[in-house]
C-alpha cells in the first residue's frame, strides 16, 4: 500500500516535471524568436534592398522601409 | 498520507508552474516591448530620411522632425485570455540633408516643422521656429542678434515695409538695396560723396528666426535666449562656449568675436537696461516684464542669476510639471473596458460553451501647440486625441455527453 502511494506521488510529480519542462522549454523558445526577429530587422535595416545605402540614396518622398511579411513565424516545435 | 502525498504533488505543479508562467511572462513583455520600439525607432527615422528629401525645395520645410507615438497591446500570460497592458512607444527622428544646413527658410512654409503621428496618422504638424521682426537695430547689435538667433537676421529691402513672411524683400545684410540710414551725420570723403562714419548704420527692419515663437517651443530654450538677451554674463558665458575656437591662429584677430563687446550691446526691450516690450521695436516679447527669481534686485551682470518670465509662465501655464513642454504631453490617460460574453448550447449532440471577451483601451493624449498665424500669442491651444486598440477573444468548447 505504502508503495503504491509512493508511486502515485511519483507518477503526478513526473507529469508536473514534464509540464513545467515544456513550458520552460517554449518560454526559451519564445524568447528566441523575438531577438532573432530583432537580429534580423536590424541586418535589414543595415543591409541588402531596405539598408541604409538604399534609403539614403533614394529620392522618394515614401520611406524604405523593412519588408517583416517573409520574417519566420513563431514555431514553438512542441 | 495519501491525501498529504496528492497535495504535495498538486502544490509542486502550482508553485513552479506559476513561477515558470511569471517567467514568461516577464520575458515576453522584455522582448515585445524590445521589438516595438526597435521597430517603431527604425521607422521613425526612416521616415525623416525620406521627409529630407524635400528639404531644400522651395516652399518645402527646411527640416522635418517626426514624433511617432504607438500604443500596443503586450499580452500578459498569467490572464486566462492572455489580456495584458497597452504600453505606449514613442519615437522622435530628425534629418538634415549635409550641404542644405545653411539654407534659411525665405517663407512660412520652409520653416522647420514637427510632424507628430499616432498609430501611423498624422495628427498635426506644427513649427518648431517662427519669424519675428525688429526695428531700427544699428549694425554694431546685429551681432549679438547673430549669436543668440545663429545668424538668420536678414535685412529688408529698402523703401519697402516688410512682413515677417513675405518672403522676396528680405535681404543678406551685406546685400546691395537694404533699408538702412547713417546713425551719425554723413560726411564727404575725398571723392566728394556721402558716407556714413564708420560704417555706422541703423537698418529699419530685420527678421529673426526664432526658435521661441514657433507653434511648439521648448521651455529651456526659451529662457536661456531670454537670459543671452538681457543677462551680459550669461551671454558672455554662452558665447565663449559656442564661438569658433581659433587654436590655430588663422581668424584675423578683428574678425574674432569679442564675446564681451558683442554681449554689452542693448538689444530692442526688453533687455538690460528696460524689462517692458516695445511694439513699435518688436524685441523679444516672451522676455518681457522679467523679475529676479524669488523677488529682490536684479543683477544682469551676473551669469548666475535666475529669472522670473511671467510671459513664457503665461503660455506654460497649462502644465503643473517642471519640466514644460509643448506638443504630446507626458501625462495621458487611460480607460479600460472589459466585455465578456458566455453562450452555452445545449443538443443532443452535447453542450457547447463560447466565450467572447472584448477588451478595449481607450488612451486619451493631449497635444499643446501655440496657434499658427499668431505670432505674439501668449496661450496654448488644445487638441486632445483619442486612440483605441481593441483585443477580441473567442473560445468554443464542446462536451459531448
Amino acid at each position: 500500500m505504502k508503495n503504491k502511494r509512493k508511486g502515485q506521488a511519483t507518477l503526478e510529480l513526473s507529469v508536473a516535471i514534464i509540464c513545467l519542462i515544456l513550458l520552460f522549454v517554449a518560454t526559451v523558445k519564445i524568447f528566441l524568436w523575438l531577438n532573432k526577429t530583432m537580429v534580423t530587422r536590424q541586418g535589414d535595416y543595415e543591409r541588402g534592398v531596405t539598408g541604409r545605402v538604399q534609403a539614403s540614396n533614394s529620392n522618394a518622398t515614401e520611406p524604405v522601409q523593412v519588408n517583416e511579411t517573409q520574417y519566420q513565424p513563431l514555431d514553438l516545435g512542441l | 498520507m495519501k491525501n498529504h502525498l496528492q497535495a504535495q504533488a498538486l502544490l509542486e505543479l502550482a508553485i513552479f508552474g506559476s513561477i515558470i508562467i511569471m517567467l514568461i511572462g516577464i520575458l515576453l513583455n522584455y522582448g515585445l516591448r524590445n521589438n516595438f520600439q526597435q521597430r517603431l525607432q527604425q521607422q521613425t527615422y526612416r521616415k525623416a530620411l525620406a521627409a529630407s528629401q524635400e528639404s531644400g525645395q522651395n516652399n518645402k520645410p527646411s527640416s522635418v522632425a517626426y514624433l511617432q507615438v504607438e500604443d500596443k497591446h503586450v499580452v500578459n500570460p498569467s490572464d486566462t485570455w492572455g489580456l495584458g497592458t497597452v504600453y505606449p512607444f514613442q519615437a522622435q527622428a530628425s534629418v538634415t540633408k549635409s550641404g542644405e544646413g545653411y539654407k534659411s527658410p525665405d517663407n512660412v512654409n520652409e520653416l522647420p516643422v514637427l510632424r507628430i503621428n499616432i498609430q501611423d496618422r498624422s495628427v498635426g504638424e506644427f513649427t518648431t521656429s517662427g519669424f519675428r521682426v525688429e526695428r531700427d537695430v544699428d549694425g554694431d547689435t546685429l551681432e549679438k542678434y547673430n549669436h543668440i538667433f545663429g545668424g538668420t537676421a536678414q535685412v529688408c529691402r529698402d523703401g519697402v515695409t516688410c512682413s515677417a513672411d513675405s518672403p522676396d524683400n528680405w535681404l543678406k545684410v551685406g546685400d546691395d538695396g537694404v533699408g538702412k540710414r547713417c546713425a551719425v551725420a554723413e560726411i564727404l570723403d575725398p571723392n566728394n560723396n556721402l558716407v556714413c562714419p564708420d560704417n555706422n548704420y541703423i537698418y529699419n527692419q530685420i527678421r529673426l528666426i526664432d526658435q521661441a515663437t514657433g507653434q511648439i517651443i521648448d521651455y529651456d530654450s526659451a529662457v536661456s535666449q531670454c537670459r543671452q538677451i538681457i543677462n551680459t554674463g550669461f551671454c558672455k558665458q554662452e558665447c565663449e562656449k559656442t564661438k569658433p575656437k581659433d587654436v590655430d591662429n588663422v581668424i584675423p584677430d578683428d574678425q574674432e568675436i569679442n564675446c564681451t563687446e558683442v554681449c554689452e550691446r542693448v538689444m530692442n526691450p526688453p533687455n538690460q537696461n528696460t524689462n517692458s516690450y516695445d511694439s513699435n521695436l518688436g524685441g523679444a516679447w516672451y522676455c518681457a516684464g522679467y523679475s529676479a527669481l524669488g523677488g529682490g534686485a536684479v543683477n544682469n551682470t551676473n551669469a548666475l542669476q535666475q529669472y522670473d518670465f511671467p510671459v513664457l509662465d503665461r503660455i506654460f501655464s497649462f502644465t503643473p510639471l517642471k519640466e514644460k513642454s509643448m506638443g504630446i504631453q507626458p501625462q495621458s490617460t487611460q480607460w479600460v473596458q472589459n466585455q465578456s460574453s458566455l453562450r452555452k448550447t445545449e443538443g443532443e449532440l452535447g453542450i457547447t460553451t463560447q466565450d467572447n471577451v472584448n477588451y478595449r483601451i481607450i488612451t486619451e493624449r493631449e497635444i499643446r501647440s501655440r496657434p499658427a498665424n499668431a505670432p505674439e500669442a501668449d496661450y496654448t491651444q488644445s487638441q486632445v486625441h483619442y486612440n483605441t486598440v481593441d483585443v477580441d477573444r473567442t473560445k468554443t468548447e464542446t462536451t459531448s455527453h
